[in-house]
């Protein structure tokens, strides 16, 4: 797997930190099947996605199941949200809220969406346990 | 980036989109901007931002539901209905919260099925 099969791709900040990148993207095929039900607002929060790759809060190792230890969760905090057809709606971002990017082990990314904060650590948002590889933690 | 929204429908429909690669379906009844908050281990609930509606959810681990499904029921074609998966979550349900949730899937899945 690689680039070729992804209609839009980005550099993301790699797993070790920066100054490192990969990259990431999504298929024609899960864009087309967006556009063909018309879910306008799925398609316009692609356009969130880059900077949150690039420049991410937190990545996080693991979808939180022991068979998906390979995937990652990038988090961010857009300072809006995007709504329209052509993202020419913008709103702000839902209070208190992260946008989550959940990429394959290939860099595919397969889901992206907003999610309130942990209210045991606001710093996270909630139902996200995996392993924090960045920030780099100290021990 | 105009790329993704070429051929875009001028309307919305309902959908269930699967996932072998993440081992997930993502369930959509409503288009509203919405968010997402986790439910239980295996299910994450769609939320409108604006009205706070129920729109949707993603069903973790689905492949094993899909495989143990046929010992219980008649697959038709290979083709399950969406609210004997949110129906098989009913029972283990553990708060009066997951099983309104689950109920009002159930009703909302009307005739949407999954083609794995």
């Amino acid at each position: 797997m690689g680039s070729a099969q992804w209609k839009v791709s980005w550099d993301a900040m790699s797993q070790d930190g920066p100054p490192a990148t990969w990259r990431v993207g999504i298929k024609e095929s899960k864009l087309a099947f967006y556009r063909n039900r018309g879910h306008v607002t799925k398609l316009a929060r692609v356009l969130l996605i880059p900077d949150v790759v690039a420049s991410p809060l937190v990545i996080v190792k693991g979808w939180d199941r022991p068979e998906k230890n390979g995937c990652f969760v990038y988090v961010g905090k857009p300072n809006k949200d995007l709504r329209g057809g052509d993202a020419s709606i913008e709103a702000g971002p839902p209070p208190g809220q992260f946008f989550l990017v959940f990429t394959l082990p290939d860099g595919t990314i397969d889901e992206w969406n907003w999610r309130p904060a942990s209210q045991s650590d606001p710093l996270m948002p909630d139902g996200i346990n995996g392993e924090i590889l960045w920030p780099k933690q100290t021990s | 980036m105009s790329e993704v929204f070429e051929g875009l429908a001028d309307k919305f429909s309902p959908y269930v989109e699967y996932s072998q690669e993440a081992d997930a379906i993502n369930v959509y009844f409503y288009p509203d901007a919405d968010y997402s908050r986790r439910l239980t281990d295996h299910v994450t609930l769609f939320i409108s931002i604006d009205t706070g509606r129920l729109v949707g959810c993603r069903i973790k681990g689905i492949a094993g539901i899909l495989e143990d499904l046929p010992n219980y029921i008649n697959v038709d074609d290979g083709e399950i209905k969406l609210r004997l998966i949110f129906w098989s979550f009913r029972g283990s349900a553990e708060t009066p919260e997951e099983r309104s949730a689950f109920n009002e899937l159930t009703q909302k899945a009307g005739d949407l099925v999954l083609s794995p």
